[in-house]
């Protein structure tokens, strides 16, 4: 169990003072393998995700990385191994585009260690992946939100992890930004395999382009399955407290939920 | 810097002033034809007073950088946590205590006010400090209450004592530079301290991403915020020691560094040491000078100088700008 590959939390919980913010969760990302993370505003999406990339390190129950334990690595190990996409790079950093994806090659320099070969080639092969390359001598603060949200991604990619953790990444973006950022991502995930977790919001993104689907409802998970399971669940979906109905996605046979018409239950 | 050494309150030929620096640089072959008194204008007083204010100016430049970065506040000078109340009340105390030691070449005044700016930012820095992390609003807020506290018990001091016009005085900022020595204590110091910042550069921009982005960079934010407050500091100290508390600097030349040169640091952290020393000499020409043979103090110059520089370099960019 123990030397499981993969990112895998066992019996966690944390609160935040004497607020419970994740209770008892289990849960695993396989390498290659993606997970999306639904559920209503405060179910502790994001603190779970906090407590998997090792951001927060105290809380009860165990986080392991290939058998690891998060706890017990330096931040410098762990950033070799986990990515994490913000929900959002704060848009009014002035540092050029290469300077902000050359800073996720962090992890492998040192203060009297510059970029290396291996750190270029690293750079520009997240740059060319993510379509960021033309962007490079940009300001970061003059880019639309697209462009930034790629070019965290950029970083995360220069960061050449196995795991890649994003917290709602396309929650800021337009219609077209949002598609071209999950295509975008299938595409990195053909170049290199990676185990991805997502906090995601919209449950038919999270249908599209995910493989498992977790529903978590006050610290806890309520469900976990393929989302064909998941969207099809009355209990898993009723976390969400708004009358759905269920519809397959034309192209892809997928679920995809719609909301209904008609007074909020309370 | 040799154009401000030229000028001051006596005039000397610029020829003159040449031939005497390049005399006692160790070009001998051009001969003393030059006076006694002018040599000593020129190489004990205006040299000296030069090479301090340069100093001032590299070390509250970085401060400033290092502040402003760590604290991501574009309002943050090396002052913010309490430097400059703590370096007062240290002035207040040594005039108010008789007391006459001289170490380095700083007498009493100089020592406390070091002393004092540094003890305060530990004391800030540890108030702030919980569970192992000091959140920024915490260590912005200590500084501002325990700099509050600290002026309010340097005027009971200044009042009971009757010294409030030296204290305020020196709150003003002035070079105040009697020895070599002392340079060539400090000289070092400031070299070193902003080659170490320069160091610091990569994890400086890494930490613009906010703290929690940073560490999943595997950065030590807490290691490399310590680093940066303790450097920041002692250079406000060392700045402090030479010229009091010197306002404007620490605030504006990081800014106007950023305006020109972008804010990574490998390339901030040099310009602000650079852009401060000229910038602090040359306001401190115009404050010996200006009004001679009565001096400005240059607190006072620093900001009648560099607002308006400021405010054009802002308008001229009219970049949308942040840190």
């Amino acid at each position: 169990m123990t030397s499981e590959r993969g990112l895998l939390a066992q019996h966690v919980s944390f609160s935040y003072g004497t607020n419970p913010a994740v209770r008892d969760v289990s849960l695993s990302l396989a390498p290659n393998d993606t997970v999306a993370l639904v559920g209503p505003n405060g179910s502790g999406k994001t603190t779970l995700l906090r407590l998997l990339s090792g951001a927060l390190r105290s809380g009860t129950g165990m986080v392991r990385i290939d058998g690891r334990p998060v706890r017990d690595s330096s931040p410098r190990e762990l950033a070799r191994r986990i990515a994490v996409v913000p929900q959002h790079v704060d848009p009014s950093l002035g540092l050029t585009v290469e300077a902000m994806v050359a800073l996720g090659r962090t992890p492998y320099t040192g203060m009297l260690r510059p970029l290396s070969q291996a750190d270029r080639a690293a750079l520009s092969q997240a740059m060319q992946a993510t379509e960021t390359m033309p962007l490079r001598a940009k300001r970061f603060n003059e880019l639309s939100g697209g462009e930034q949200q790629r070019v965290a991604l950029a970083m995360a990619m220069a960061q050449g992890t196995e795991y890649l953790l994003l917290d709602e990444p396309t929650v800021h973006l337009d219609l077209h930004h949002q598609h071209a950022f999950f295509e975008l991502l299938q595409a990195l995930r053909s170049v290199r395999p990676m185990g991805i977790l997502a906090v995601m919001h919209d449950l038919n993104l999270a249908a599209l382009h995910f493989s498992t689907i977790v529903v978590m409802e006050g610290g806890s998970v309520r469900a976990q399955g393929e989302p064909e399971e998941i969207l099809h669940s009355p209990d898993a979906m009723g976390v969400f407290r708004a009358p759905l109905d269920v519809v397959s996605h034309p192209q892809t046979g997928l679920p995809q939920v719609l909301l209904q018409r008609g007074p909020t239950e309370r | 810097m040799v154009l401000a050494t030229l000028y001051g309150t006596v005039s000397v030929a610029p020829g003159v002033v040449l031939r005497i620096l390049a005399y006692n640089l160790g070009f001998h072959f051009i001969g003393m034809h030059f006076s006694a008194i002018d040599e000593s204008l020129v190489w004990s007083i205006r040299l000296p007073r030069v090479v301090a204010a340069a100093l001032v100016g590299a070390a509250l430049g970085v401060a400033g950088t290092l502040f402003q970065g760590v604290l991501r506040n574009p309002l943050a000078d090396p002052y913010v946590i309490g430097t400059s109340a703590g370096a007062q009340l240290g002035v207040a105390v040594s005039l108010a205590v008789p007391l006459q030691f001289v170490v380095l070449g700083f007498g009493p005044v100089q020592a406390a006010a070091f002393i004092g700016a540094v003890v305060t930012v530990a004391f800030v820095y540890w108030l702030a400090r919980t569970a192992g992390r000091t959140p920024i609003v915490t260590l912005l807020l200590s500084g501002f209450v325990v700099s509050s506290f600290l002026i309010s018990i340097t005027s009971f001091v200044m009042i009971t004592t009757n010294r409030v016009n030296q204290v305020t005085l020196w709150t003003m900022g002035g070079i105040d530079i009697s020895r070599y020595q002392q340079l060539a204590f400090t000289g070092p110091c400031v070299l070193v301290g902003v080659g170490i910042a320069t160091i610091m550069a990569p994890r400086l921009d890494v930490i613009l991403l906010g703290e929690e982005q940073a560490t999943h960079l595997g950065v030590p934010v807490e290691r490399v915020k310590v680093a940066a407050l303790l450097l920041g500091s002692l250079l406000t100290g060392l700045a402090v020691a030479l010229a009091g508390v010197v306002a404007f600097v620490g605030l504006v030349v990081p800014h106007a560094a950023r305006l020109v040169f972008g804010p990574a640091h490998r390339t901030l952290v040099p310009a602000a040491a650079i852009g401060g020393a000229v910038f602090v000499v040359l306001v401190d020409l115009i404050a010996r000078t200006i009004a001679a043979p009565t001096e400005i103090p240059l607190g006072i110059m620093t900001a009648v100088v560099g607002a308006p520089f400021f405010l054009h370099l802002l308008r001229r960019t009219r970049r949308t700008y942040d840190i």
